[in-house]
């Protein structure tokens, strides 16, 4: 299916701005981003709740603008599982094939098979009053599935359950539709969920997409300081271009007074940048004899939080009023740091990312 | 690009629109106009004003108005509010019977209530008598305190309703953190409890005011000398010694602006004082000392029982063998063979009830449904407008639709159908209201999910929607159908012989002095109020609270 330049006003607020997407055959596409992104709000002009003002839906070569939402054929699974109170399982999961009056022999099969695709069997006769809330989706999901949607649309539909089943819902989502091979869409806030379970994911903010990518790309390759800042954990800090090499594209930067060379695809008009990286890709290093070279800062540890597995500084470089978090794994006891050490940092210059100082869009 | 269809939807717009128009604008307009014209309607004059203003006899009916309004207002504070307080916090033994009866008086029909305690205190009242008897005398019912008193304790329940209601919805962990900062149990309640309650207390004060003025039947039997303006308008209308309608529009504007005003203020203080609050957790009850207990059952029961009395004395006299005004002390069943020898009346307040509540809902229903889930800039009017009939005294709307449709194309008055459509404009806001608020807590996402699966938003409303609001939907019809089996104030403007209902029959009863069966009749339409009203209570509140958690 395609989006094409679509766009969503509230007033003069533009919730979906100018969005375009190109979602594959039988993919599993995330739309993440902060509460008030506009990802929910994309979400219901492509269920045809809400009518875009500008731009168009198609679903393969259909343009479906002007079918109305109970006419488009897709599955919608809500956040808070909008299962009809008053009927059964058996009648909500049948709801939708009553409605395109199916026989009730294929009714019955369809029924049996969508519940066994759900693990409820045995449950039909049950209201939803006497099911517990990952249940409760289950039935919200075998009820979208049983209609053969063109798109499955997932509306945050695992946050109103607690951890465990999130995870557990989580895999049996992505396994049932690996299986059904179904075009999804799926909108979450939650960026562990996005990572593990999208083929790929459009990161959104205010209204606008900033990257889509697949979870490595996103993670690794985030195009812009929101997406680096909103996936996973970064350092930013503040430096100054000194030089570019345009035959190596790296650039030298200076962070006070600290000289550290990163990749940098072209030359920038404004040599203020922001550098990002992440906390993993920092180094703290035991040698002291030496003084600081090119991609090595000097600072204070301002606090330790000890995680079992990894080991979490955060440090103050000198010169700087801002601290940097640098994340250690199976950190040694003996080179445990205490607050107040000083220490040396080394910067892997492959691990880290230039941004312009003041835009947030690549 | 956008194709504009015509819905259904527009024509409920369409639909509401013109009923209130037609059936409230339109009669208010024509008691505007008349108050403008000369006594005999022929030429435009600003005399009903001026008299109204000028003539200290017409002043005082307004300030008597007003008087009334503010004493009832006080009085039913000074009791709903610690009654609210003991019951939403106290720990006390028999709280559910507290609730129930506690707020059983406002389905009563006011003026029988008031006649009741005319049995108790009138002239020839049975406490009157007994006293005289020992030589002491008290003073009358009749005036503005009667009034008062019977206005306090039918419409405390407002008061105790809204503000218990504002108790239990403060979360605990508010005034937890006031004491957790240092404040005593007395400054917690003045800086944080009671800041929190005063939208309620303010806000319920205000509509008791506006109930306390437009009531009618009550200072129609009580008032003698005390004129008010609701009854007065009627008087001017329908005087035998030659109506005034301009006299009568005059007081009606008069009436209806004083209304306006109090529920104007009443909007804009509770929407601008009203906090939104999460409740994750109950306040706490408090635990009384054994003393401070005690006082709290008898000061609560004492409220109740002085609230019901009236229905123990009108039932107990329905058998007693009268004569005129005069009830002896005789067991008899002569009341209520004398009182159903006519069917008619009893018969016709049911007719009447059940065809204006069917109509109230089924309107209702589909307006709340476009002023929730659709978004158009006509909400805002509409919600308005169909708030406005609270400002209407029943009076007035009886005045202005027999005014309006005594004549061709529109000939209503006469028939049945100007009573239904009187209730109807009287109603409709409760019922929208409580229409409303049911919508809301049923939330668009099943309606949604029914439209997700391919089936129309017609028919989703009719089989989602409509299905889920029918079983919260039953108290709040049950209590439109009960206050309108004891509406008297349009009635009697609007009733004529065959349609007279069970309200006007006991206040004809009443002022002829056919005492005996107005007892009986009384009890009969108490019955037919208060068992639908008992039948909810017991089963259909729990249902309700579960509809609202599984959402």
């Amino acid at each position: 299916m395609r989006i094409e330049d679509l766009v969503k006003r509230f007033g003069t607020l533009s919730a979906v701005d100018h969005v375009s997407l190109d979602i594959r055959d039988g993919e599993f596409f995330t739309l993440l981003g902060p509460s008030g992104c506009g990802k929910t709000t994309l979400l219901r002009c492509i269920a045809g709740f809400w009518k875009q003002d500008n731009g168009h839906i198609w679903f393969d070569d259909e343009l479906i603008d002007n079918i109305p939402a109970h006419k488009r054929e897709t599955g919608m699974v809500f956040q808070n599982y909008a299962v009809f109170p008053h009927l059964n399982v058996y009648d909500n999961i049948a709801y939708g094939l009553k409605a395109r009056r199916l026989n009730s022999t294929e009714i019955k099969e369809r029924v049996r098979r969508a519940l066994e695709l759900v693990r409820l069997s045995g449950l039909d006769r049950r209201i939803p009053s006497q099911l517990s809330g990952g249940q409760q989706q289950r039935v919200a999901l075998a009820r979208s599935l049983v209609i053969e949607p063109r798109v499955l649309l997932m509306d945050e539909p695992l946050s109103n359950l607690d951890a465990k089943l999130r995870v557990e819902m989580r895999n049996d989502i992505r396994k049932l539709q690996n299986e059904l091979k179904i075009t999804t869409i799926y909108v979450t806030h939650d960026q562990e969920e996005a990572l593990t379970i999208s083929d790929r994911l459009a990161v959104m903010n205010m209204g606008k997409v900033e990257q889509i990518d697949n979870p490595i790309g996103i993670y690794q390759n985030p195009r812009s300081k929101y997406v680096a800042g909103f996936i996973g954990q970064t350092n930013f800090v503040e430096g100054e271009i000194r030089s570019f090499d345009k035959a190596s594209s790296t650039a030298i930067v200076d962070v006070g007074g600290f000289e550290i060379d990163a990749p940098l695809p072209e030359p920038v008009t404004d040599k203020h940048v922001i550098l990002a990286v992440r906390p993993e890709k920092l180094k703290i290093v035991e040698d002291f004899s030496q003084p600081p070279a090119r991609n090595e800062l000097l600072g204070k540890v301002e606090s330790v939080s000890f995680l079992g597995s990894v080991a979490e500084y955060q440090i103050k470089p000198e010169g700087r009023e801002s601290t940097i978090l640098v994340r250690v794994h199976e950190p040694k006891p003996d080179q445990l740091k205490r607050q107040g050490d000083r220490v040396k940092i080394h910067v892997e210059n492959e691990a880290v990312m230039i941004y312009p100082e003041d835009s947030r869009v690549s | 690009m956008k194709i504009v269809r015509p819905s259904i939807w527009s024509f409920v717009y369409l639909a509401a629109f013109a009923i209130l128009i037609l059936f409230m604008i339109y009669p208010l307009s024509s008691v505007i106009r008349a108050s403008f014209l000369t006594a005999d309607g022929k030429s435009l004059s600003l005399d009903a004003y001026s008299r109204l203003i000028l003539s200290e006899q017409h002043r005082d009916i307004i300030l008597n108005s007003i008087f009334l309004g503010l004493a009832t207002a006080i009085g039913a504070l000074a009791i709903g509010v610690p009654m609210a307080y003991v019951v939403a916090r106290c720990d006390i033994p028999g709280k559910p019977y507290i609730k129930a009866l506690g707020s059983l008086p406002i389905v009563f029909p006011s003026f029988a209530i008031g006649w009741a305690w005319i049995l108790l205190l009138g002239r020839n009242g049975m406490i009157t008598t007994w006293l005289n008897n020992l030589g002491m005398s008290i003073p009358p019912i009749y005036g503005w305190h009667g009034i008062a008193f019977i206005f306090i304790f039918t419409l405390y329940p407002v008061i105790f309703l809204m503000v218990s209601g504002a108790l239990n919805s403060i979360d605990a962990s508010l005034e937890e953190a006031a004491r957790n900062l240092g404040s005593s149990e007395f400054r917690v309640f003045y800086t944080v409890t009671l800041p929190l309650i005063t939208p309620a207390i303010v806000g319920s004060a205000l509509l008791v005011f506006v109930l306390a003025i437009e009531n009618f039947g009550v200072p129609l039997i009580l008032g003698e000398r005390f004129s008010v303006l609701s009854v007065e308008a009627y008087l001017q209308f329908m005087s035998e010694l030659g109506t005034n309608p301009a006299m009568a529009g005059a007081m009606s504007m008069a009436l209806v602006l004083l209304a306006t005003i109090t529920l104007l203020v009443q909007r804009y203080y509770v929407a601008r004082k009203e906090y939104g609050m999460s409740l994750v957790r109950l306040p706490e009850t408090r635990i009384l000392t054994q003393t401070s207990r005690f006082l709290a059952v008898a000061y609560s029961s004492l409220v109740i029982f002085v609230s019901l009395v009236p229905l123990f004395v009108i039932g107990a006299a329905s058998f007693a063998r009268a004569r005129g005004p005069v009830l002896h002390p005789e067991f008899s069943l002569g009341n209520y063979a004398k009182a159903l020898g006519n069917l008619r009346p009893v018969l016709n307040s049911y007719f009447l009830s059940t065809a204006a509540t069917m109509v109230c809902v089924l309107i209702s229903v589909f307006v709340a449904y476009v002023l929730v889930r659709r978004r158009s800039f006509l909400n805002p009017i509409l919600d308005s407008l169909f708030m406005f009939p609270y400002a209407i005294a029943g009076v007035i709307l009886g005045i202005g639709l027999i005014v309006a449709f005594n004549r061709p194309p529109l000939l209503l008055t006469g028939t049945w159908m100007i009573l239904v459509i009187s209730y109807f404009v009287r109603k409709s806001p409760a019922t929208l209201r409580s229409a409303s608020s049911i919508l809301y807590q049923i939330g668009p996402s099943v309606e949604e999910a029914s439209i997700n699966l391919g089936v129309s938003p017609l028919r989703t409303f009719f089989k989602i929607t409509l299905r889920l609001m029918a079983p919260a939907l039953i108290p709040g019809t049950i209590l439109t159908w009960v206050t309108i089996m004891g509406e008297l104030s349009s009635t009697i403007v609007l009733y004529y012989g065959p349609w007279s209902t069970m309200t006007i029959q006991i206040l004809q009863e009443i002022l002829s002095a056919d005492f005996g069966p107005a007892c009986a009749l009384s009890v009969i339409l108490v019955l037919s109020v208060l068992i639908p009203v008992l039948i909810v209570n017991k089963f259909s509140a729990p249902r309700v609270e579960q509809t609202t958690v599984s959402q």
